[in-house]
């Protein structure tokens, strides 16, 4: 136990030490800081009942034209989080078929019940026109979602390849700073870094700054590499630990430059009317529970044959042999490649992270970016195109989403997590749209090989990336 | 499930409380009256308490829960995160000094409880239940509703914090 130990359990005790006599518990809703009066408070009291005779009823008989039952008359008071949100995307393209340059706009405005499961945002473009959506459930990951309008803002795009969107087109709705943790979401607490120095947001707001800082690449249809340089900054309230603003700048070197900026421009509590999650005249967009059953499969645990690091995905330890050296080693002992034909970069200097293509000999290609540090020798910093990505199922478990290979039967795939690495296997045969790896959450991953085998067993190709801080 | 019509402690008003919920909190009021103390300060961890179970009480994620302890805990946690919140647009409003060391903290260590102060109610949830009781990081984890790497992330964040302000 160190000073800084004793020092804390000392102060929390004696903090602890001062705690009043619990207070008596209540049933109404009014907040405790608010001036009484006593009057809409008892006409509150006498709705709760008004309120469980409803419900009562609807549940009995049920609701008979398909739409959801609205918990309570539409005028019933509700207790809100309501939030302004400013939506903000900059796109400078110089790519072939490039699709949305310029600077599109939205403003979202957010109603968050979470006692009943129930969220809206209302999207208003710069026209005036708007897309509503209202989820039930929980705000990322809904069992149903109804919307009505049509999402207009204009997805950049290098041809096939999108580079941001519309808040409005995916099931789930906005909201920023949940009142619990969500075991689904990674936040600035788990990616980003705290920036030294005094911040503040673009309106001003005084805030501390964390980063995430991923330099990669990516790869054409013809082979031809290309540098990714992408950072995400969140501007957070040091005393509340809420989310300000957040921004996300995607740069692909000649190609494209795009930042996508959220500003959580208000927040705060609100009384409206149950009317505003009314969902009649909308139309059911997302049936969340069908969805996940039918399309996520659970991989199952296997012994892991190699060892992630936690910072550079392989190996563990760094090899100081040099990145022509850790190409090799990775065809042979973690692809299984055992006559691997190594090709390096001819124009990068000898201590600068380097792109590097191993081959095998049936002739299938993949390229890993691999980098220094200082003394401790070299490793990979990304393993093939970055195209799978964790996520997370609605229990909070991660996932990962396989991309088509041609030939793969079989998914393998390598965390390094608190624990040490884990590793699991699933059946690619009926084309799962998500694989969910069960007993570790999303925010326990740190880095990543996801590997692809033919009927025979043998590697055709792999990904793999790095995802904490 | 029962259910008992009776006086609640706020301005003799009636309400409808079920049993359960009755028991649940009497079982966990000081412990939780004293998470919040170590979340807002003395003088403002009932207003935070009564209002977090008034909440939670009357919400549908209470009559699901399966872990009732934990999603009190975790009611606390939001209810002093929207105290933060509110406190904060009201000291913005008034145009008064900054927030920080008003918490009521004992005056012991200052320096220590100045800079206990200035974490997040994230962070400082996770200390307080960590050195409170010696909790494990699993066990934190389970209160809070996060990842076991969440909290220890949380942890090394408001060490790292915590040895920067105290030197």
């Amino acid at each position: 136990m160190n000073d800084l130990d004793e020092r804390l359990r000392t102060l929390v005790r004696t903090i602890g030490e001062t705690a009043p006599e619990p207070p008596p518990l209540r049933a109404d809703h009014e907040p405790s800081r608010r001036p009484a009066r006593l009057g809409p408070l008892v006409a509150f009291a006498s709705f709760v009942v008004v309120i469980g005779l409803f419900v009562g009823v609807r549940m009995i008989f049920g609701s008979t034209d398909g739409t959801p039952v609205i918990d309570g008359s539409p005028s019933t008071p509700v207790v809100v989080r309501h939030q302004i949100i400013d939506y903000t995307l900059t796109a400078d393209l110089s790519c072939d078929q490039a699709v949305g340059t310029g600077t599109a706009t939205l403003q979202l405005e957010v109603w968050a019940d979470f006692e009943k499961g129930r969220f809206r945002h209302q999207a208003t473009y710069p026209d005036g026109s708007t897309r509503d959506q209202i989820a039930l459930g929980d705000p990322d990951f809904p069992t149903q979602t109804f919307g009505r309008g049509e999402p207009l803002l204009v997805s950049p795009a290098c041809g096939d390849t999108l580079l941001g969107g519309d808040p409005t087109t995916g099931p789930s709705v906005t909201f920023y700073n949940r009142p619990f943790e969500s075991p689904n979401r990674l936040g600035y607490e788990e990616l980003g870094t705290i920036v030294a120095g005094e911040h503040t947001d673009s309106l001003g707001r005084p805030a501390l700054l964390y980063r995430q800082i991923i330099d990669g690449f990516g790869v054409l249809d013809d082979g031809t590499d290309y540098a990714l340089h992408q950072v995400s900054d969140w501007y957070v309230d040091e005393t509340s630990g809420d989310v300000l603003e957040t921004s996300f700048t995607n740069q692909g070197q000649d190609r494209f430059d795009v930042t996508r900026t959220i500003v959580v421009a208000s927040d705060e509590e609100t009384s409206v009317g149950a009317s505003i999650f009314d969902t009649v005249g909308y139309q059911l967009e997302w049936d969340g529970d069908d969805s996940e059953q039918r399309l996520g499969v659970e991989a199952q645990p296997v012994q892991p044959s190699t060892t992630l690091g936690t910072d550079y995905i392989w190996p563990d330890p760094l090899d100081p042999a040099g990145p022509l050296a850790v190409a090799e080693r990775f065809a042979r002992e973690v692809l299984g490649w055992d006559t691997p034909t190594i090709t390096p970069d001819p124009d990068v200097a000898d201590d600068a992270p380097t792109w590097v293509t191993i081959e095998d000999d049936a002739g299938h290609q993949l390229t890993m970016l691999i980098a220094p540090r200082g003394e401790e020798g070299w490793g990979t910093v990304q393993i093939g195109q970055p195209t799978t990505g964790i996520g997370a199922s609605s229990l909070g478990l991660a996932t990962i989403s396989p991309v088509p290979v041609p030939g793969a039967t079989q998914i393998t795939i390598h965390a390094s997590t608190l624990n040490g690495t884990l590793a699991w296997q699933a059946d690619l045969t009926d084309n799962p749209i998500n694989i969910v790896l069960p007993s570790i959450q999303i925010g326990e991953a740190m880095t990543l090989i996801v590997s692809y085998q033919d009927e025979t067993g043998n590697t055709v190709t792999a990904n793999g990336g790095q995802f904490g801080p | 499930m029962s259910v008992r019509i009776g006086v609640g402690g706020y301005l003799g008003l009636m309400t409808v409380i079920d049993e359960t919920a009755v028991d649940a909190y009497d079982r966990h009021a000081q412990e939780l009256t004293r998470f919040a103390t170590g979340l807002v300060g003395s003088s403002d961890a009932q207003d935070v308490v009564a209002d977090a179970m008034a909440r939670l009480m009357v919400s549908r994620v209470w009559g699901e829960a399966t872990n009732q302890r934990a999603l009190m805990f975790r009611a606390v946690l939001y209810e002093a995160r929207m105290f933060h919140r509110a406190r904060k647009r009201r000291l913005f409003r008034e145009a008064r000094a900054s927030v920080r060391g008003t918490y009521g903290m004992p005056e012991v260590e200052p320096e220590v409880a100045a800079a206990v102060a200035g974490l997040s109610p994230r962070q400082r949830a996770v200390v307080f239940l960590t050195y409170w009781d010696d909790l494990d990081a699993r066990t934190v984890a389970d209160l809070l509703g996060v990842s076991e790497g969440t909290v220890r992330r949380h942890l090394g964040r408001a060490r790292e914090r915590l040895r920067e302000v105290l030197g």
